[in-house]
């Protein structure tokens, strides 16, 4: 227990700045000088470590595929992806959000989990070394990562991108001219497109871990994008009948062919073969319970197919999106303009009834006196030039948008459904056919995949649908037009228009099928629908109506001789009446008045009282129609009498067909010309057709469809479910076992991390099999810390055996106190620096900031207790330790301290020292709230004061591991690469191999030191952030 | 509807008109008068007279509330249309339930058909002028400046009228009316004769109007109905003829309606495509040529020169511009492209001429069509092509237009159609097809690659308008076809499932009752049907693909269209060689290639040449091969492929290889997304079988992602087959290999494959092999055995 801490800096450069918002979290990326900041107000600030701003945007606007836009989400987590490209944010409800990091835009939005997302870790898949593989590529080429980038590109960037088939969209403004799409929307489904090289390049290999909140959970988004699994802990650790106390830490690894996570837990002690790396047997190591601190590997297959399978899900959600994008526009135009139709047909009076004017125009020419000024005044040309309109404007681009727009994204999604459902099949032959040797050795193999998955049948069945619903909507936009476009044609060729209107009837009548007129009118502008039936009856169904009257007839006995007379005698009563009126003498005197009017009208009306009389004499029941017939004629008069008692008004007509398809049920209006699917080729489509014509689907409106979907959409985990809906229980490959000593009771800090992060290709880790993909798990107590190396035994070559084991056994430590009561060493700060002390170069324009100390400054020299733990790579640690001072009343202050000697250790003593910061200048120290440490550059970061203040220094660089590792190149700042960059792109066009050559370029850069510094201009702009 | 372009005075005797047509009212234009029809006219004249009064007396009852009034027209309306002729009986009846007895409507309809029944009275078809004008004339008593009168007519203002000119009933009438009006006295008697015996017969007599001693059929019995008819007709040959009549039964009304009704001329139309489909390019032609020669002449619309040439008619110059297309497309779909191309050019020409956008528009789709189907050139010459295409393409490639009057510099010379929204409509769907054209264009020359945001997508959701013969529907189901079709070009037998399943599916009809309504049954859709067949024995699924193609033979027989039963026919001669093929039944192969040797020369003679060499005659089998010329480039790499594998299975490396070496060449320049796994994966076969197995499993690898995306299920057995062989030979763990191989071919599809597999099984555990396993030895061993028993015989896949 040689534990000694030495006191000498261990910041460089540092800086403090007043932070814009409380940060609720942050990290930076491991290609870059880039620090990102979340707020709890959903704000994301990228910045320079120079503090120079690149961008700040506020992902709480953005919505993910099946949620609402919540503004009250914090950020919760943050993490660069691998390539430094992307940055995921996970916010406090559940979401992650990919942004560019270059530009700040959200690039996939997706709903991962149902709470907030505590963590986010981002790995990269990472084959077994890549030199072996290169073959005869072996030479020292300085830029071998440029090569490497190359091959890698060449193999993976197909010669056409895939979804050229699939018919493409940037179709927006060609289909609707007036319904003009909001321009926000417009760029938010641009944007959202991540194109097939930038995924191949960026985001495939690489997997995103993410925890919810509650800790029972681990999300793995394939390529950041695919929700593809979700462990439930929990359920994972009942195998073995553990249970959960504390979860720290979770890590991709792909030596060890799954996810790994780290978590105290409670139960028998399992009994772990700690060397080979499976599962524990069924008998426990020693009987009883207890505490134990346990590595998971949950077994995580990955094969090519699965990175297809989430590019697909991008394309998916990009789908979907421009679906209902384009839903929406069209929503709300439609809405507007169904509304100016309905009201020009609104007669605005109770007694004109829009539907029995046209009716009786249309057939007999000629109508009541109000009805025709209805027409002539109320619609008029001007209206009829309206519908005319609407039915040769409006409605076409509604139709196009449903033929264009919405059937190509509707048919795109069924390709892309189509292609992920093919990836991930085949991404599960694979899974099945791996381990299973029944398929080599049976007589009759298994079925591939027996059951077929109800997630990808769901999916498959909304998506078909949508496409159905689509096509539907088109044709019942095309039906509403012709309808109106008819009854245009119809009514302009009326008494009313026909003056004004220079047409020539003939010629638009002949293509005019006068009966699908008359119905259209009947069924849609009158009202009562008893009367539509009686009126459809007398219009369409002569034959049926006498038939029926034929066998009434056989049953009441009708005489029709019978009723002959009484013909004969009602005519013989009325021409004695007119025989009558005839001996009534004209008054002459009544000629006198210049008033004409009531004479005349009394003898016009006289013949009805006569009329009426007399029927009511003749015939007890009803006078002038059968009983039968319902004595329409009286009920038609009925309402013109005596207001409708109902208090809703009943609209004039109602001609939408179409708008119910924009809810989520589709109206009656709709329905009744509702295209019905195909059935002749059910038995080959799995009784699609009669499915598809089923009332329930039938009714459904887009919307509701479209729910369905986004639902369906945002929980791929299902994939793993069972019919019942269960998740299927996951395989752990092996468990291992860090502590469980009786006493152990958790750890305070844990962490896993690659023991050679990805981005050191050329460490000779790499070459060594065993050691390249190997993980460290550093653990940390109050009083004690270790951190171990763990190598994946399949990786390592029985001829390295040795060599790996010798390396595993260096870099172990294990530090444990009864009391930690170290002091700092104070003298050996002298004698043994830790490095060199300029290694990064300091820019001239800087702020710097001197902080006036108080007079007395109370030296923190007594390591109390140990709180985070931070692993570098190689072995490396940063602690997080909580000093107090000799001096009383100063209480305690969390410092950190990091190994001064890296791995391998030039002196092996050096292993065992820690270096505690200590200011040059003799400025005071600052509590540390949170830590982070830039993984490549080892610039750290750590938040004080609330969050509001961030102190931003770079780490003295360890002592190199190879001599030629620091080997200066040309000295190259950012800026210089981003106008190289922005050259090349000029010059090349789009995205090509140039930005990966940069991206290596950087990334050597960076790996061989510091020299990112942004020394052109000056952070002008930056300088209100500066404290 | 657009001005008519001012047409010049020509002073030259026309053909005489009046001889072709004879008079113009000898033709039957109005309603043939039947008995209904005057009792319905009686009826009619009945109740204008209780309404309005006979002359100048008004009537005696108060004129009917609107309320009234439109029911009564409603009766009369379902009269007016009545499809079958009713009985006097029923008549009476209808009135009874009209009018019951009301106004004495009933007592004064039964006296005037009584009148006529007993002879007493002739049929009159008169209507006082009062029913036109709707003005009561004046009492010829009264003196001429009578206030009362004057008063009377004033306050009449506001009471309803009875009809005007502007109503359905009205032109009901007026036809009636004509044909009433032109009846020779012989006629008038019948007519009388007809009605009389209407009335007194007790039972249900039916008049039926006849023509020469044939019977006219109420859909063909006056010239309005006859071309609507033929329209109808027309529109179902080409959606669904399920829904027209019998080809023969057609025909037989179509010379009906040709003699009967000579200015139908659409009757020589429907004659032509009846004939298309039973095949006789003759009488096809023949009858296209009387339709064009009968539509040379329109109307006048010139009055100033119809008075001057006293002639209602002028000769159209619009068939000449026309007439060539439609004879160049009966010349192409019968194979005649030399007559097609003439004819088109003469078209292109006359549209020049005449500045007629639509017309060369028109031909230039044609032309194209005909140029890529029997284009015997595509392969040639690739660099001038491309000079030459660039013009072509912007012809037929258009920016889709959002209104007729975006066509740059058309000016309408005929009456192609009738107004400027069947124009736009018109030039929309030929855009459409246009750029489908150049599609298959592209596909034809081996891209996979199609453009698809410019081209296809707005091909396929052609743009138009009121689409009344349900034009965009036509084009995105041809739009499909073509996709899903390029799908399984490409291998991607999956999606193209998809693609076609959607299409079958999704061939809605929106009205049961409407037969105009009825799901479509036409060529695209037969090729989306064909296409589901293909995909699923794409996959190995020969049960499915069979049950589809059995599903088409019903859907698609040949006696209904023959065009879409050629797909059914080809699909399922391609189905089951390949399913004979795998199960060594060579004799059943060789009937299905005689299938196909009718549709495609190319398909047959590459089966042929299989067949040839999997019976041993490897050096006939390759003849063949060399003498095939063929002008698509898929169809070339597959005569490489092919005749390398055949000198892979004869061992005579070198040449393969450079067969293989060609197909490489050919198939890098297309962008075909299964042909280069292809290629590569005979090559790697090849080096097996020549002991390269290293340089074999590296060209293995490069092809892996290939074949398992969009290789087919035979590609990929062979695949699988090669690799596990390599990996085996060099010491490697083939199990992996194995497993897939025995997974992919199951249910007994190919037992001579799975004998295969199963003897590589046995060399991995034998004895002396990579993994020696006695057990497992036996096992597999007994399997082997019992599977020789079942089916015996090699299995040949190094040819496939």
């Amino acid at each position: 227990m040689d534990f000694s801490i030495v006191k000498t800096q261990i910041l460089n450069n540092r800086r403090t700045f007043r932070t814009p918002f409380k940060v609720s979290s942050m990290c930076f990326s491991s290609q870059n000088d880039l620090i990102a900041l979340g707020s709890k107000t959903g704000e994301i600030l990228l910045k320079r470590t120079s503090w120079k701003m690149i961008w700040k945007t506020n992902i709480n606007m953005i919505q993910a595929v099946g949620t609402e836009c919540k503004l009250d989400s914090s950020v919760s987590a943050l993490h660069f992806s691998p390539d430094g490209r992307f940055l995921a944010a996970a916010t406090s409800k559940g979401i992650i959000h990919l942004l560019d990091v270059e530009t700040g835009k959200v690039r996939f939005s997706v709903k991962a989990a149902s709470e907030k997302i505590a963590k986010l870790h981002w790995n990269c898949v990472r084959e077994k070394p890549f030199i072996s593989n290169l073959g005869e590529f072996t030479t020292r080429i300085k830029n071998v990562e440029a090569i490497e980038g190359a091959i890698e590109l060449a193999e993976t960037t197909p010669n056409i991108s895939q979804e050229e088939i699939a018919f493409v969209y940037q179709r927006l403004d060609e289909d609707g001219s007036s319904f003009k799409h909001e321009d926000a929307h417009k760029e938010s489904l641009e944007r959202t497109l991540i194109s097939t090289e930038t995924f191949r390049e960026s985001l495939q290999n690489t997997i995103l871990l993410a925890t919810d909140d509650m800790d029972s959970k681990i999300i793995v988004l394939v390529a950041g994008v695919f929700p593809y699994m979700e462990i439930d802990i929990s359920d994972t650790l009942l195998q073995y009948n553990q249970s959960l106390l504390m979860l720290y830490d979770m890590h991709y690894s792909s030596a060890f062919g799954g996810v790994s996570f780290l978590a105290t837990t409670y139960g028998p002690f399992l009994d772990c073969k700690q060397n080979e790396l499976k599962p524990p047997g069924a008998e426990p190591k020693k009987d009883g319970q207890g505490c134990h601190t346990l590595l998971f590997n949950v077994k995580l297959n990955i094969n090519s197919s699965l990175w297809d399978t989430a590019l697909r899900y991008i394309r998916l959600l990009f789908g979907f999106n421009l679906y209902s994008i384009s839903l929406e526009t069209t929503k709300r135009n439609w809405e507007e303009q169904i509304d100016n139709l309905h009201s020009l047909f609104d007669t605005k009076t109770k007694a004109v009834k829009i539907g029995n004017v046209l009716l009786e125009m249309l057939l007999s020419g000629s109508t009541d006196a109000a009805g025709e000024a209805f027409l002539e005044r109320g619609l008029g040309t001007d209206g009829l030039d309206k519908i005319e309109l609407f039915a040769t404007k409006h409605m076409p681009e509604v139709c196009r948008i449903a033929r264009g727009q919405l059937s190509t994204s509707a048919r795109n999604l069924c390709f892309q459904r189509c292609e992920f459902s093919t990836s991930l099949s085949r991404y599960a032959k694979f899974i099945q056919l791996k381990d299973d040797d029944s398929f080599l050795y049976d007589e009759d193999p298994p079925a591939y995949l027996s059951e077929s998955n109800i997630w990808l049948n769901t999916l498959e069945e909304k998506i078909n649908i949508l496409d159905m619903k689509t096509r539907h909507l088109g044709i019942q936009c095309l039906t509403m037009m012709q309808e109106l476009g008819h009854l245009v044609k119809w009514i302009s060729m009326t008494k009313p228009f026909a003056k004004t209107m220079k047409v020539n009837a003939l010629m638009k009548i002949k293509r005019m099928n006068i009966a699908k007129i008359l119905l259209y009118i009947v069924r849609n502008f009158i009202p009562d629908p008893e009367a539509v039936k009686d009126i459809e009856n007398r219009l369409f169904n002569l034959k049926e109506l006498v038939s029926k009257q034929k066998k009434k007839d056989l049953e009441d006995k009708f005489d029709e001789v019978e009723y002959l007379y009484r013909l004969e005698r009602i005519a013989e009563v009325e021409r004695k009446k007119l025989i009558e009126t005839f001996h009534e003498k004209f008054r002459f005197a009544d000629l006198d008045d210049d008033d004409l009017t009531p004479l005349l009208f009394q003898e016009l009306d006289h013949p009805i009282d006569i009329f009426t009389d007399s029927m009511m004499e003749q015939n007890d029941s009803s006078p002038f129609l059968e009983e039968d017939e319902g004595e329409p004629e009286q009920e038609e008069q009925k309402p013109d009498e005596e207001p409708e008692p109902e208090g809703e008004p009943q609209p004039a007509c109602d001609l939408d067909r179409v708008g119910s398809f924009f809810e989520k049920e589709l109206s009656q209006k709709a329905l009744e010309v509702l295209p019905k699917c195909d059935e002749t080729f059910d038995c080959v489509l799995n009784e699609r057709g009669s499915r598809m014509n089923s009332i329930e689907i039938q009714k459904m409106g887009i919307l509701r469809v479209l729910e369905d979907l986004a639902a369906t959409l945002s929980s791929p985990q299902k994939i793993h479910c069972d019919k019942a809906g269960n998740q299927k229980k996951l395989e752990v490959s092996f468990i291992y076992e860090i502590t469980s000593t009786p006493t152990h009771q958790g750890y305070q800090d844990a962490k896993i991390s690659s023991v050679t992060p990805s981005y050191y290709k050329r460490h000779p880790f790499n070459q060594l099999s065993g050691m390249g993909r190997s993980i460290q798990v550093s653990v940390l107590q109050k009083n004690e810390f270790s951190s171990i190396v763990i190598v994946p035994t399949s990786d390592v070559l029985p001829e390295d055996e040795n060599e790996v084991n010798d390396h595993v056994e260096k870099l172990k430590r294990c530090y444990e106190f009864e009391k930690i009561d170290v002091t700092v060493d104070k003298s050996s700060a002298e004698n043994r620096p830790p490095g060199e002390t300029d290694a990064m170069e300091v820019d001239s324009n800087e702020l710097r900031i001197d902080v006036d100390l108080g007079p007395v400054v109370p030296e923190y020299d007594t390591l109390i207790e140990l709180s985070q733990v931070h692993p570098l790579h190689h072995g490396e640690l940063v602690l997080l330790g909580k000093f107090t001072s000799a001096q009383e009343g100063t209480g305690v202050m969390s410092q950190m301290m990091r190994s001064i000697s890296s791995y391998p250790h030039e002196i092996p003593e050096d292993k065992d020292v820690f270096a505690k910061n200590s200011s040059e200048d003799g400025s005071s120290e600052i509590p540390i709230e949170t830590l982070i440490i830039h993984p490549t550059i080892q610039l750290a970061a750590y938040l004080h004061d609330d969050g509001s203040k961030i102190t931003i220094g770079d780490m003295k660089p360890e002592v190199p591991p190879i001599a030629d590792y620091e080997e200066k190149t040309v000295r190259k700042t950012f800026r210089d690469y981003q106008r190289r960059r922005e050259r090349y792109r000029e010059d090349m066009g789009v995205m090509n191999m140039n930005d990966v050559q940069y991206d290596v370029l950087v990334q050597e850069a960076m790996d061989s030191g510091r020299d990112l510094t942004d020394n052109g201009e000056s952070d002008e702009d930056e300088e209100d952030d500066d404290i | 509807m657009q001005k008519a372009a001012p047409r010049p005075i020509i002073k030259r005797s026309y053909l005489n008109l009046d001889a072709i047509f004879g008079h113009v009212f000898s033709n039957l234009t109005g309603e043939p008068v039947t008995p209904t029809k005057i009792a319905t006219f009686y009826l009619l004249r009945i109740l204008f007279q209780t309404h309005f009064g006979f002359r100048h007396k008004r009537a005696y009852y108060k004129p009917f509330s609107p309320a009234e009034k439109e029911r009564i027209f409603h009766w009369l309306y379902a009269l007016m249309t009545s499809v079958v002729e009713l009985s006097y009986k029923d008549f009476r009846i209808v009135t009874r339930l009209a009018f019951d007895d009301g106004r004495e409507v009933c007592k004064n309809f039964y006296a005037a058909m009584e009148k006529i029944g007993a002879g007493m009275a002739d049929v009159t078809l008169n209507v006082e002028d009062e029913f036109y004008t709707n003005k009561h004339p004046k009492d010829p008593k009264l003196p001429a400046n009578d206030t009362v009168h004057e008063a009377m007519d004033l306050a009449r203002g506001d009471i309803i009228q009875f009809s005007s000119n502007h109503s359905f009933m009205y032109r009901w009438m007026k036809r009636l009316l004509a044909q009433y009006t032109k009846s020779t006295p012989s006629e008038v008697f019948q007519i009388n004769a007809a009605m009389k015996s209407w009335v007194l017969s007790a039972v249900e007599s039916k008049y039926h109007p006849e023509f020469k001693g044939e019977y006219l059929p109420h859909f063909i019995d006056c010239s309005v109905r006859a071309r609507d008819w033929v329209a109808k007709s027309i529109y179902f040959i080409q959606k669904n003829p399920r829904f027209a009549f019998q080809y023969n039964e057609m025909l037989h009304y179509t010379r009906i309606v040709q003699k009967r009704h000579p200015d139908v001329v659409e009757g020589f139309l429907l004659e032509a495509i009846v004939q298309v489909q039973l095949k006789d390019s003759s009488s096809a032609i023949k009858a296209m040529k009387s339709f064009f020669e009968l539509s040379m002449f329109e109307l006048n619309e010139n009055m100033v020169h119809a008075a001057k040439t006293h002639r209602l008619a002028v000769p159209t110059q619009t068939p000449l511009m026309y007439a060539p297309i439609l004879q160049a497309r009966i010349c192409r779909i019968f194979g005649d492209y030399q007559m097609a191309r003439l004819l088109l050019h003469e078209s292109l020409q006359q549209a020049q001429l005449r500045n007629d956008e639509i017309c060369h528009q028109m031909a230039n789709i044609e032309m194209h069509t005909v140029d890529i189907l029997g284009c015997r050139a595509l392969l040639e010459d690739n660099n001038e092509k491309t000079a030459k295409h660039i013009e072509n393409e912007r012809r037929v490639q258009r920016k889709a237009l959002l209104h007729i009057d975006d066509l740059h510099g058309h000016t309408r010379s005929g009456p192609c159609c009738l107004s400027s929204e069947e124009d736009f409509e018109l030039v929309a769907e030929m855009d459409s097809y246009g750029k489908m054209l150049m599609l298959m264009k592209i596909i034809a020359e081996g891209n996979y690659k199609l453009i698809y945001d410019r081209v296809a997508e707005t091909g396929i959701t052609c743009p138009v308008g009121n689409d009344l013969g349900e034009r965009g529907r036509k084009v995105a189901a041809y739009g499909a076809a073509l996709i899903s079709s390029n799908m399984i070009h490409n291998g991607m037998y999956h999606q193209a499932k998809c693609a076609a399943e959607n299409m079958l599916a999704n061939n809605c009809r929106t009205d049961e009752t409407d037969p105009f309504q009825a799901p479509f049954q036409a060529e695209p859709w037969a090729i989306g049907a064909v296409n589901l067949s293909y995909s699923q024995a794409g996959v190995g699924n020969y049960d499915a693909a069979l049950r589809t193609i059995e599903e088409m033979r019903q859907n698609y027989p040949e006696e209904l269209s023959w065009q879409s039963n050629r797909h059914v026919v080809i699909c399922a001669a391609v189905i089951n060689f390949e399913r004979f093929l795998l199960k060594n039944d060579y004799k059943a192969c060789a009937s299905e290639v005689l299938n196909l040797a009718a549709h495609s020369e190319l398909e047959c003679k590459l089966r042929q040449a299989l067949l040839l060499a999997a019976a041993g005659k490897e050096r006939a089998s390759v003849e063949v091969l060399e003498g095939l010329n063929v002008v698509d480039i898929r169809g070339r790499i597959r005569i490489h492929m092919q005749t390398g594998c055949i000198y892979t299975a004869s061992q005579e490396f070198r040449k393969a290889a450079r067969e293989f070496a060609d197909a490489l060449s050919l198939a890098e320049n297309t962008t075909l997304k299964d042909i280069v796994p292809m290629v590569k994966r005979r090559q790697a076969t090849m080096l097996m079988c020549h002991g390269q197995y290293v340089e074999c499993l590296k060209l293995l690898k490069e092809c892996n992602e290939g074949i398992e995306q969009f290789g087919s299920f035979t590609e990929k057995a062979c695949y699988y087959m090669t690799a596990a062989r390599c990996h085996r030979l060099l010491g490697k763990d083939p199990r992996m290999w194995l497993k897939k191989s025995r997974a992919l071919v199951r249910n007994g599809q190919w037992p001579a494959f799975t004998k295969l597999v199963l003897s590589e099984i046995a060399a991995l555990h034998d004895v002396k092999g990579l993994m020696p396993d006695e057990n497992r030895l036996s096992q597999i061993c007994e399997q082997f055995g019992k599977l020789t028993a079942d089916c015996p015989g090699r299995c040949e896949w190094l040819l496939i």
